[in-house]
């Protein structure tokens, strides 16, 4: 046990809080639902339910039975197409690459990156994920990130839910940027260019000037 | 023969009907004070089995009691309320420690957390007092490194857990450890003893 360990283990429920806590829980509003007509007929309706899924599915085998439906892989009794037989990838399926190029590849698209960021940085991670999105995480000191996407896809690719103070649409050599922050720094920008969607945030922020030089040099390599 | 069978299926069908709603009736009228007993039980279960778990994870992020408290709370009306099911135990518990985790990050006013931990004297005070050069070194970390130490060596997570836990990359929970123990050895020096 490190001394860690032994600070942590000193911090722990009291017998005060815990009669505190379970007086606040008890007057607390746990179990509204619980009233609620679909929790309190739960079991009949998932019976409903039950039975519906069971009259579609003899009603579907029955229409296929009289259609004789057959597929022509199977008349032709093939194999299914390898390529469709996981074609549930999960975002979880990680690759880490050693560069951009290396990115790129694994991609299958050009990944494009400014030669100068509009911050510095002293390390990067570039990852491909299982749907085929570029992800490169630049890391500045000790606690300063960025994080750039690019998929090809349309949309908000960034994954940040954040809801910032401030929201604008820039035009960027051709691209509609919105870009979001809180007051003048902006700390997520997000484009589409062509069949590519883009992100770009910042956690420390970068400025409007800085997000033109990037967006720029991002669209204008294409 | 159909003229004396059929209508006693439909009168045991009634009979069963009117059974189970009586039942139900029986069930509502009672229900709310057996539900009350249920989430005590609960509450007090997690509370004796997780609460110590949650309530350092929560210092940890929050670097105060009465926010850390909070978050307890928060944290079992968030169980009590979406009734989870679990494979195991360390899968409730996981669930536990990843929803206080977020509840604590949301609460974070980086700024706040700093004023309210310097007006908040007792902890420097009390007991506590002989081991808090190592939670000052700990507290200088960021974030995202100081949960990774926390979990690493607290509760005993492997980088894999850790980063399944926080939603993150393996590869980037183990740079967060591997640079948070950097910085405590430059912070502690001799007194470093995370291995």
């Amino acid at each position: 046990m490190n001394n860690y360990n032994k600070f942590m283990d000193k911090i722990e429920v009291t017998d005060e809080m815990r009669k505190r806590i379970l007086k606040n829980i008890s007057s607390a509003d746990i179990h509204p639902k619980k009233q609620n007509f679909f929790i309190r007929y739960r079991s009949w309706i998932a019976a409903a339910a039950c039975l519906a899924i069971i009259a579609i599915g003899a009603f579907t085998v029955v229409r296929l039975g009289d259609q004789n439906i057959v597929s022509p892989s199977q008349a032709e009794g093939s194999q299914s197409d390898p390529s469709t037989e996981n074609n549930v990838i999960g975002w979880w399926d990680i690759t880490e690459c050693g560069s951009v190029d290396e990115l790129s590849q694994a991609v299958g698209f050009t990944v494009t990156i400014p030669d100068e960021l509009p911050f510095s940085y002293d390390s990067a991670d570039y990852y491909a994920t299982g749907d085929n999105m570029a992800d490169i995480t630049w890391r500045a000191g000790e606690d300063r990130v960025a994080w750039f996407r690019q998929k090809k896809a349309s949309g908000d690719i960034s994954g940040d839910c954040t809801s910032y103070k401030d929201e604008r649409t820039l035009e960027i050599s051709g691209a509609e940027v919105i870009a979001s922050g809180d007051g003048e720094l902006i700390r997520k920008a997000y484009w589409n260019y062509g069949e590519m969607a883009y992100s770009l945030n910042i956690d420390g922020g970068i400025t409007e000037q800085q997000l033109t030089a990037f967006v720029s040099a991002v669209t204008g390599a294409r | 023969m159909t003229l004396t069978v059929y209508p006693r299926g439909i009168s045991a069908l009634l009979r069963r009907v009117a059974e189970a709603v009586i039942a139900a009736l029986t069930m509502a009228h009672h229900s709310s004070e057996e539900l009350q007993e249920d989430v005590n039980a609960q509450a007090g279960r997690i509370l004796d089995s997780y609460g110590n778990s949650v309530l350092r994870l929560a210092y940890s992020y929050l670097h105060n009691m009465p926010d850390a408290e909070d978050i307890l709370q928060e944290t079992l009306i968030r169980y009590l309320r979406s009734a989870p099911q679990f494979e195991s135990s360390d899968h409730e518990k996981a669930w536990l420690l990843r929803v206080a985790a977020n509840l604590s990050k949301n609460r974070i006013d980086y700024n706040r957390v700093r004023l309210s931990e310097e007006l908040n004297e007792e902890i420097a005070a009390d007991e506590k007092n002989d081991l808090s050069f190592v939670w000052e070194a700990v507290k200088q970390l960021p974030q995202t490194q100081s949960e990774v130490i926390h979990l690493f060596y607290q509760e005993g997570y492997s980088t894999a857990e850790i980063a399944k836990l926080l939603s993150r990359r393996e590869s980037t929970v183990r740079s967060d450890l591997r640079r948070g123990r950097e910085k405590l050895r430059g912070i502690l020096k001799e007194a470093y003893d995370f291995e």
